[in-house]
């Protein structure tokens, strides 16, 4: 359940006697490093680029000694919903978030499912594989991909070598550059969660299925299937939200085609020096995420409930 | 040898019909695990309309051996017939046999009533006549009010009759039961043989199921087959697995013993004699050709041993000693009496009497005795 998400919920239930502190210490770290932020990024966002510091306007200002003015400027919101450039960014990213998410589970699935099953001695080594590229600084990783997928690059030379094609691919800067990178990346955040709930999957209930008359490939899309929903929710999620609004990857990977929020929100902040908008931009995207988290919510809390 | 019961006029029972055809036959089945021979050249026959039981502590191979009829795993040799037909390698989806697991392994993310459906659509059997099915199983096993609910919201007893509905859902020519009442409390445990029992005789299924508990196993079988170490050391009915145990083994599994060592020394007709330590001289009932001196171990119920003066004819057996411990048991007493330095005897006596009247106390000397017929003689 991505209620567990919440540590909140994790810490509440323990350690009564401190349960006050206990309660409100994990909600005061949310109301210091999310909500706060939360707030001065709404805050900005309403307010009017300048060039100053800081390079936006204030909200309130004294007219006179007694009249307080409070100007709310909409237009950065109002722009990011209507400009057809910030509407594209936002459904290429949607997309992209999408694809990559599907491919990060269809080839994260079978992965976290051989480890489940494999012999007790080759799972950690197995799973150790996994999260060693952690280890490397993730821009490395990114970057070694430009090695590989550029015109003289190893993909290339090798697939040249072997005589499959006679001219370099473009993939580099190209869309499906960024797939790339993104679902590599990402994998072992899907395969993680998937295989903390696959291995926990009872390997009696596959006897059972068997037993009633199933064939393996129908016991796995009726029992194991099912019962990896959540697993197969939380890996998604994780690799959905983040993907959304990644920049490093497309803008090293992708080309002046991969349009998404994540670089537009750079550019204006940190090229066009407007913070507002790319305040306004932070908080749509930010939108635009939770919603199919809380519906994702619902939905499962209602499986439950049944 | 296996003994039988000697019943002269009672209709033979179909194991000891020659021309019977066994509908499960297990023929000199192994089953390795690397170095762990989980099961060794195993044969037996199960015949149509049997409760068979295989019994035996942990790790003798009772399970690995369900599993094997299951099809769940493959035996490493031997072959394995079901209602004629040669299943050793045919896939547990294919047989015609259902389990019922010990863990129930009920499918948690389905209601009870998929749960028992469940098979039922494998075969693609229509949807009315599923439906109906399904209302026939849970009336059946009186679980109608829990089709809607999902197996975390039942009971034990109410999942054990889930996991039986389902697995007997398909009308499987053969069910297997592992552990089927393991999970339970004592006193629904016993409840439910009963029912096991009443429900396997009007269905008319095949029952074998694998227990570690003797006295299920007594209450339920047809037959048990009592296992150690990957083999079958025995396969009887109850009565006579209890009473004309084949070993030393199975007459210390099933239920209590007293254990007398011997030698032969000579032969009255169909009594043996055999001398014991400390002067013991024991007569019984033995027509196994035994040779002089063959070192034999005699067992002896509780149960069959009496207090001296009390009926003692005068073929019997008698031993004496001191009575070291008693427990109360409400119905029958056990009493553990010190007859050598190395040996205590257990008798037990049905409290017939109130206890205040009890005519036994702690370190009294007393007699036993016990006929000629009441002692088994055991070479193995």
């Amino acid at each position: 359940m991505p209620g567990e998400f919440l540590i909140t919920r994790l810490l509440s239930r323990r350690w009564r006697p401190g349960r006050w502190l206990n309660i409100g210490l994990p909600y005061f770290w949310l109301l210091l490093f999310f909500f706060l932020p939360f707030v001065i990024v709404f805050q900005i966002s309403l307010a009017e680029p300048q060039i100053a510091q800081p390079p936006y306007t204030a909200l309130t200002e004294w007219v006179d000694e007694a009249v307080l003015q409070i100007r709310l400027n909409l237009g950065n919101f109002t722009l990011v919903m209507e400009d057809e450039l910030y509407r594209a960014a936002f459904l290429n990213s949607l997309w992209v978030g999408l694809v990559s998410t599907l491919g990060c589970l269809l080839i994260g699935y079978p992965m976290a499912y051989a480890i489940a099953t494999a012999p007790e001695r080759w799972r950690v080594p197995l799973l150790m594989m996994i999260i060693l590229p952690f280890w490397t600084s993730f821009l490395i990783r990114v970057y070694a991909w430009i090695g590989i997928l550029k015109g003289n690059g190893l993909l290339n030379n090798f697939l040249l070598a072997l005589g499959l094609i006679d001219e370099p691919l473009a993939i580099l800067h190209t869309q499906t550059a960024v797939y790339i990178g993104v679902v590599y990346s990402y994998l072992p955040f899907m395969v993680l969660p998937l295989y903390a709930n696959l291995s926990r999957l009872d390997l009696t209930l596959l006897e059972a299925a068997a037993d009633l008359g199933c064939r393996p490939w129908r016991a796995f899309l009726r029992v194991t299937l099912p019962l990896s929903l959540p697993g197969i929710l939380a890996g998604s999620l994780l690799v959905f939200i983040p993907v959304v609004g990644e920049f490093v990857i497309p803008d090293l990977l992708g080309g002046p085609d991969s349009l998404m929020v994540g670089r537009m929100l750079w550019t204006e902040f940190f090229s066009n020096k407007d913070w507002p908008l790319a305040s306004a931009l932070a908080l749509v995207l930010l939108a635009l995420l939770v919603v199919p988290f809380v519906a994702l919510q619902r939905w499962q809390s209602r499986l439950e409930m049944e | 040898m296996a003994h039988s019961d000697a019943q002269g006029q009672a209709p033979l029972a179909v194991w000891q019909d020659p021309t019977a055809k066994p509908y499960v036959r297990i023929e000199g089945v192994s089953r390795h695990f690397g170095e762990v021979h989980a099961l060794n050249d195993v044969s037996l026959d199960i015949y149509q309309g049997e409760f068979f039981s295989l019994l035996g502590g942990s790790g003798c191979g009772k399970t690995t051996l369900l599993r094997l009829l299951a099809g769940l795993d493959t035996p490493t040799q031997g072959r394995i017939w079901i209602d004629g037909v040669d299943v050793t390698d045919m896939p547990a989806y294919r047989r015609p046999v259902n389990m019922m697991f010990q863990s129930y392994a009920l499918f948690p993310h389905m209601t009870v009533e998929a749960n028992v459906e469940f098979g039922l659509r494998q075969e693609k059997m229509p949807k009315v006549e599923r439906a109906e099915r399904v209302g026939e199983m849970l009336d059946l096993l009186h679980i109608g009010d829990l089709r809607k609910r999902r197996p975390d919201q039942i009971s034990g007893g109410q999942r054990q009759r889930v996991a039986l509905a389902r697995s007997l859902a398909k009308h499987p020519k053969l069910l297997l039961l592992d552990e089927p009442l393991g999970a339970l409390d004592k006193k629904l445990r016993t409840h439910t043989q009963f029912e096991l029992v009443k429900l396997q005789e009007r269905i008319g299924i095949t029952f074998v199921t694998v227990t570690h508990d003797q006295e299920e196993a007594m209450t339920m079988s047809s037959r048990i087959a009592v296992m150690d170490a990957g083999q079958i050391i025995q396969v009887d009915t109850p009565g006579a697995i209890y009473e004309y145990p084949n070993s030393r083994m199975v007459a210390s599994f099933i239920g209590s013993v007293n254990l007398f060592e011997g030698k032969v020394f000579g032969r009255e007709g169909d009594d043996i004699l055999v001398a014991g330590d400390d002067r013991l001289v024991m007569r019984l009932r033995c027509l196994q050709p035994l040779s002089l001196g063959t070192p034999v171990t005699v067992a002896v119920r509780p149960e069959k041993m009496r207090l001296c003066p009390e009926c003692q004819g005068p073929g019997d057996n008698r031993v004496g000693g001191r009575v070291e411990d008693i427990a109360y048991l409400g119905n029958v007493s056990i009493f553990h009496v010190r007859v050598s330095p190395k040996q205590l005897v257990t008798m037990t006596m049905a409290n017939t009497q109130p206890r205040t009247e009890q005519v036994l106390t702690w370190g009294q000397e007393v007699t036993m005795t016990w006929s000629a017929v009441c002692g088994v003689v055991l070479t193995e």
